[in-house]
């Protein structure tokens, strides 16, 4: 098997370049196998999709492994803003397939959500098989430019879902 | 008989189109995410400050695209690596900035640039012999393990039973294969080809998990039709993401592993 000879080239050859991306190939498709069976992995990954990683390099390290799932993302945003029609139409799909906090730190939805220059409500929830996360956001003007993004840890639950 | 050296180089550069091409595509939206980015800064304190700036962000964007272009025509072995290794750095910091970790583009991006690496380090350590076979198999492991996040990631309730896919893309995606199955089937029938639809995505994302199993030629050629399809019939725009990986899927179509490498190089 095309595989067995890459080992024996590590063992024999000493390719370490060779051993350390088949470590690290094997470390992210083990992490990736386990979402289905074990709950921690789908608290991880829940967890990764809301920012609520204990550290940030840890998180950076997830980065790693592939995302394209869906955790059945859903948010709501919650603004005394005005919007166009566009807009509008945007913030109705309030579905997600992945990485749903990019609704307010990608471009498309933050031009969206942010340009009426108003304070706001971010409600995300995501859930997997029977993990449910529930992250609250508030989003604030900034004195000068910009806009602060403030996660309300008080409201946030990780539970079974219902 | 074309050298081993011109073949490795022809392997290269294959790759490297297949990567620029997914990050030229997304020349436009950047510009246009760049400049809302510095219109409407957000502060947070998950991610750190330099990874919230709108500068670095364009920065690693056009350094892996500069990085990876000069490739195509530098010739020291040692220069490639270094470049490589500053392509590499490029895209993991686009996979985690504030404004792109969220694309995909990047990811797979990183993980072809993580390909040209290891394949620069088999070139300057003088690691030829069966470099080809081994080019093919490591693209193929890859290119599986992403397949493999795609798979497991669709082991849920909503996907076997056709409601995401359905939601996704039969209520109202605006392409065309879409709208004309709107236009012949009824809302009932949309429902139950979404559900094969759906079955079928996992069935083929679960096949492509074990490209490396099978032989070379076979899964470059599974893995190419998978990729294009997932771009062609369901979101164009796909190709951004999919580019990077179907230069390293055409590795084992194109390039046939030449078992008299010793002579060759000698």
């Amino acid at each position: 098997m095309r595989v067995v000879e890459l080992f024996r080239d590590v063992q024999w050859k000493k390719d370490w370049s060779t051993g350390v991306l088949l470590f690290f190939l094997a470390v992210v498709s083990t992490v990736v196998l386990t979402l289905p069976f074990s709950i921690t992995s789908q608290r991880m990954a829940l967890n990764r999709f809301h920012f609520q990683t204990p550290s940030f390099t840890v998180w950076a390290f997830q980065q790693t492994i592939p995302a394209m799932y869906t955790l059945e993302n859903s948010f709501d945003y919650q603004s005394d803003g005005e919007y166009n029609n566009d807009m509008n139409n945007l913030l109705r799909v309030h579905q997600l397939n992945h990485f749903p906090m990019r609704v307010i730190t990608f471009f498309d939805y933050r031009q969206c959500l942010l340009r009426n220059g108003a304070d706001g409500f971010l409600t995300i929830r995501s859930r997997y098989q029977n993990q449910f996360l529930e992250t609250h956001w508030r989003v604030q003007t900034r004195e000068g430019r910009g806009f602060d993004l403030i996660s309300d840890q008080r409201q946030t639950s990780l539970t079974p879902a219902q | 008989m074309v050298s081993n050296h011109v073949r490795w180089v022809l392997m290269d550069r294959i790759v490297t189109t297949g990567l620029l091409v997914g990050l030229l595509a997304k020349l436009h939206p950047l510009f246009i995410g760049f400049r809302i980015y510095r219109e409407l800064p957000l502060h947070d304190s998950f991610f750190p400050s330099w990874l919230q700036e709108s500068d670095v962000y364009l920065v690693a964007y056009l350094l892996a695209i500069g990085l990876s272009a000069a490739t195509l025509v530098i010739r020291s072995l040692k220069a490639l690596l270094v470049f490589r290794l500053m392509t590499v750095c490029s895209l993991y910091v686009l996979c985690i900035h504030q404004g792109s970790y969220n694309d995909v583009t990047f990811f797979t991006g990183f993980w072809t640039g993580v390909w040209q690496l290891w394949f620069s380090i088999q070139l300057v350590q003088n690691r030829w012999e069966g470099l080809e076979t081994k080019a093919i198999t490591v693209a193929h492991l890859i290119i599986s393990m992403i397949f493999l996040g795609g798979a497991v990631g669709k082991f849920t309730e909503g996907y076997w039973n056709g409601d995401v896919l359905y939601n996704i893309y039969y209520v109202d995606r605006n392409y065309w294969p879409f709208q004309l199955m709107r236009d012949w089937y009824s809302e009932s029938q949309l429902r139950e080809i979404a559900v094969w639809h759906s079955r079928f995505t996992i069935f083929m994302e679960s096949l492509c998990a074990c490209l490396w199993l099978m032989p070379a030629r076979t899964a470059s050629w599974i893995a190419f039709v998978a990729l294009f399809s997932i771009a062609a019939f369901s979101n164009p725009y796909l190709f951004s993401v999919v580019g990077p990986l179907m230069g390293l899927a055409v590795l084992g179509i194109l390039i046939h592993p030449n078992e008299n490498h010793r002579e060759s190089c000698s």
